[in-house]
């Protein structure tokens, strides 16, 4: 960036867009496969770190000042390019729409097992579900989950950072659905983001520090 | 078609972002390296301008105590530190200022920092 170069804020990451467009347009591979990497990596660290921030926040005021936030001409957009905070009704939408699509990769095979995915929730990232059916308690739904449904998130949203499976057995302690195993990875603006690992739901303990990208596609 | 993951500990990215910009930085094609630091000088810009209105306004909203306690999180301290929002010695920033940042603190006990 030279010294006199002067973007407006919301001008910024389309700038970044086509300088991102531009390398990876490289002759060289290792030129492509560096960029492409450090993309995905650069969009992992701000994903991840602004997404556990929001759901701090979230804790911390509720939905009033992320509703402030949004409004605010720089958070705003910071926040809005990862989906994160207040989402207005339309990017919920599209958000549960490709989710939705995402889960009907898994359907057949889910159901053909006698169960069903139902999602709870999606929000800053997280998208909760429930395994009902024979699914609920059943061995093989962790590696479905986590193999099947993740892989499917990632391919299909951007925004995905994580994914929590709520217990329908659990009884509704007044905060959330009980206890969830949660499970995560991602891909983001160029890529991927998200960690692997456990949690549990209601905004309680996460101790999943693993991050991941999507590598290169295998022949 | 399959695809194969990558996987880092949070603290471990802007390391492996440090080397995959060193590579870049260093490439013979002069434009590389002159897009790349364009590049990564435009994605600091975004992030710190961003970050920092969201912690004025957590401020505004007398969140110090709040923030005191983000600054210990295990991911959003060292997130907070890449832009010079908290201490940490162990991550490197984006800046071309060399600035590196904190370690993580332990767990809040209150468990608002998941």
């Amino acid at each position: 960036m030279s010294d006199t170069d002067q973007l407006a804020y919301t001008q910024i990451m389309g700038r970044v867009a086509e300088l991102g467009e531009s390398l990876l347009k490289h002759p060289d591979k290792k030129v492509r496969d560096a960029i492409q990497e450090l993309l995905d990596w650069v969009d992992a660290f701000h994903r991840e770190g602004l997404g556990r921030m929001v759901e701090a926040m979230r804790s911390w005021r509720g939905d009033v000042f992320l509703r402030a936030l949004a409004e605010d001409e720089l958070a705003g957009p910071f926040l809005g390019l990862y989906d994160l905070g207040e989402s207005d009704d339309r990017d919920l939408a599209e958000a549960e729409e490709v989710v939705n699509a995402a889960l009907e990769e898994l359907r057949p095979f889910i159901e053909s097992h006698g169960g069903m995915i139902v999602v709870d929730k999606i929000q800053d990232g997280v998208v909760t579900v429930q395994m009902m059916g024979s699914c609920d308690g059943c061995p093989s739904s962790n590696a479905t989950l986590t193999g099947g449904v993740e892989e499917a998130l990632r391919r299909h949203w951007p925004n995905f950072r994580r994914l929590e499976v709520v217990d329908p057995n659990a009884e509704d302690d007044g905060q959330d659905n009980g206890h969830s195993a949660g499970h995560s990875a991602g891909h983001g603006a160029g890529h991927g983001a998200g960690h692997g690992g456990h949690s549990h739901g209601g905004g309680q303990e996460q101790p999943v520090q693993l991050l991941q990208i999507r590598g290169h596609e295998l022949q | 078609m399959s695809v194969d993951v990558e996987q880092l500990d949070y603290h471990e990215i802007m390391p492996r972002v440090g080397e995959l910009a060193d590579e870049l930085f260093n490439h013979s094609d002069p434009e590389v390296s002159g897009q790349i630091e364009e590049l990564l000088d435009w994605v600091d810009v975004f992030h710190r301008e961003g970050l920092h209105r969201v912690v004025d306004l957590i401020k505004a909203w007398r969140g110090e105590l709040f923030l005191d306690e983000a600054e210990k999180h295990e991911i959003i301290g060292p997130f907070l530190a890449a832009y010079d929002l908290a201490e940490d010695p162990a991550v490197p920033g984006l800046g071309g200022d060399g600035a590196e940042v904190a370690p993580s603190g332990d767990d809040p006990a209150d468990g608002d920092f998941s």
